[in-house]
């Protein structure tokens, strides 16, 4: 006889866990609520935050899209689907507007999401404060305070070195106007799509044992001076060189044997969708 | 029909994460609900958002009259211990419960420290029906402007929920289940107010 595997691979006493967990993160806007972080099928810092959170939420009527830097189908991406899938048997996609849940590493698709929908980001480092602050017992402490100089000092450092904040991605953010949240390494471009935003995004940190959670409708800002306003990512005069997309998030590439720098979109599903609508229009014109 | 411990309690959750979410929000669980109709001690509602999330790793204390058959329906079925009302992590009142004993375990029961404020008592409270006119006008994270509860709340208890709740992040968050298979939930950062805001008569 073949036993067959848990629902959604994960014990229902682990799921209890996590969704209590769950509970008090979404009551408290930004705060890292400590979890037990069980052992997954996966190393620790590929996104088991994230699957847990996925777990315990995924039912049979769920369409799950699974995202790594933008692409559908990275190996993290795919093996994540993998095991969601063959523990639950639920549909995938790669159409944002279909799926009931996302688990992303590093984006927010470029596809507005709606309420229906669940955004689940996969964390590496939960503490926005722990750059300067090796302490866990320090960080907490100075969030229970809203003590968060130590954040403006080190923007404030990047500027007087490099003239502007030099935050890459994970640019923190002050959430409902108390907590400084870690937006996990999303480009500052996605910064924006978290403020006020339809769906509910929850965060998980499988390696530090830590959820947190964005409601809908909550006022996410980005931390920034008053005379060095914040600035996503910069494509204006850019536009991806398959579909031609503007306003997007896009990737650069050198092209070698051209010497050219060129741009393609990083949503690959997006860029897809796109590409697919300009053939059925060419199809059309063709029959008429 | 049994409850399917792990779809229903999935469903269940779910629910009860957007309404956590989305402060006033009415979910419907009536389909698992009626599965959990040889509840006789509570909601069938209460019994399942109970099964959602306590198990033997959290306590429990149960407010009002009938609280002793109650309590050993939740402990034969979740295998969770009860406790006294200032200790324990979710605390349930059961439709019914009088108001000053609602007050006084509201006053006692945990609000978090600012370290720590996830330490804090989870409501469960059976409440009148979750239908009908708007009674509460609820603002705060997860409400798009202002939102139209209609949660029955007395002006006693708002209070006293206000009290535990003014400084964030400490606070209690509070489930609502009524006897047709509906919950709701405010948790603390939302901001109550009823809903006739008494005019200004010059």
């Amino acid at each position: 006889m073949k036993a067959e595997p848990q629902f959604a691979f994960l014990d229902e006493g682990s799921k209890k866990e996590i969704r209590r967990a769950s509970l008090k993160a979404v009551a408290i806007p930004g705060y890292q609520v400590p979890f037990a972080s069980r052992e997954m099928p996966m190393a620790r810092g590929w996104g088991t935050g994230g699957l847990q959170l996925t777990c315990s939420l995924v039912g049979k009527d769920d369409v799950l899209k699974v995202i790594d830097q933008g692409a559908d189908e990275s190996v993290n991406a795919v093996s994540i689907k993998k095991l969601v899938q063959a523990t639950t048997g639920i549909p995938v996609t790669e159409r944002t507007e279909e799926a009931t849940l996302i688990q992303s590493r590093h984006r927010i698709p470029e596809v507005p999401l709606t309420k229906d929908q669940i955004l689940v980001l996969q964390v590496p480092m939960p503490e926005p404060l722990r750059k300067y602050e090796k302490k866990e017992s320090v960080t907490k402490r100075l969030h229970a305070e809203s003590e968060y100089s130590g954040a403006w000092l080190m923007l404030f450092e990047q500027i007087m070195k490099y003239g502007r904040t030099t935050t890459g991605a994970d640019h923190p953010v002050l959430v409902n106007g108390r907590y400084v949240m870690a937006p996990s390494p999303i480009p500052r471009f996605d910064n924006p799509k978290m403020d006020h935003s339809e769906a509910l995004i929850l965060l998980g940190a499988g390696r530090e044992k830590k959820i947190y959670a964005v409601p809908p409708y909550t006022e996410i800002r980005s931390l920034a001076f008053e005379d060095h306003p914040f600035k996503g990512e910069d494509f204006s005069g850019k536009s991806c060189r398959f579909c031609g997309a503007t306003g997007v998030f896009l990737d650069e590439f050198y092209i070698e044997e051209t010497g050219m720098t060129e741009y393609q979109c990083n949503d690959t599903s997006h860029c897809a969708d796109r590409l697919e609508r300009q053939g059925e229009k060419e199809v059309q014109h063709a029959t008429i | 029909m049994q409850i399917d411990s792990v779809h229903d309690i999935q469903k269940v959750y779910r629910e009860l994460l957007q309404c956590m979410a989305r402060p006033g929000r009415i979910a419907d669980i009536r389909e698992s609900a009626a599965k959990a109709d040889f509840v006789r001690e509570c909601h069938p509602a209460t019994f399942l958002v109970i099964q959602s999330v306590l198990d033997a790793e959290v306590t429990f204390h149960v407010l009002g009259d009938r609280s002793d058959a109650i309590r050993r329906k939740i402990a034969d079925y979740t295998f969770a211990a009860h406790a006294s009302a200032g200790e324990a992590d979710y605390i349930i009142a059961p439709a019914g419960t009088f108001e000053q004993e609602l007050l006084d375990a509201m006053r006692a029961c945990k609000a978090g420290t600012l370290e720590n404020p996830h330490q804090s008592a989870t409501w469960i409270i059976e409440s009148e029906a979750l239908e009908g006119t708007a009674e509460l006008k609820l603002s705060g994270p997860g409400i798009r402007d202002e939102a139209d509860a209609p949660i029955a709340l007395s002006e006693g208890l708002v209070s006293a929920r206000n009290m535990k709740t003014q400084e964030f992040p400490t606070g209690i968050d509070l489930i609502f289940t009524d006897g047709d298979g509906r919950i709701s939930c405010i948790p603390r950062t939302t901001a109550i107010s009823a809903k006739e805001e008494s005019a200004w008569v010059m």
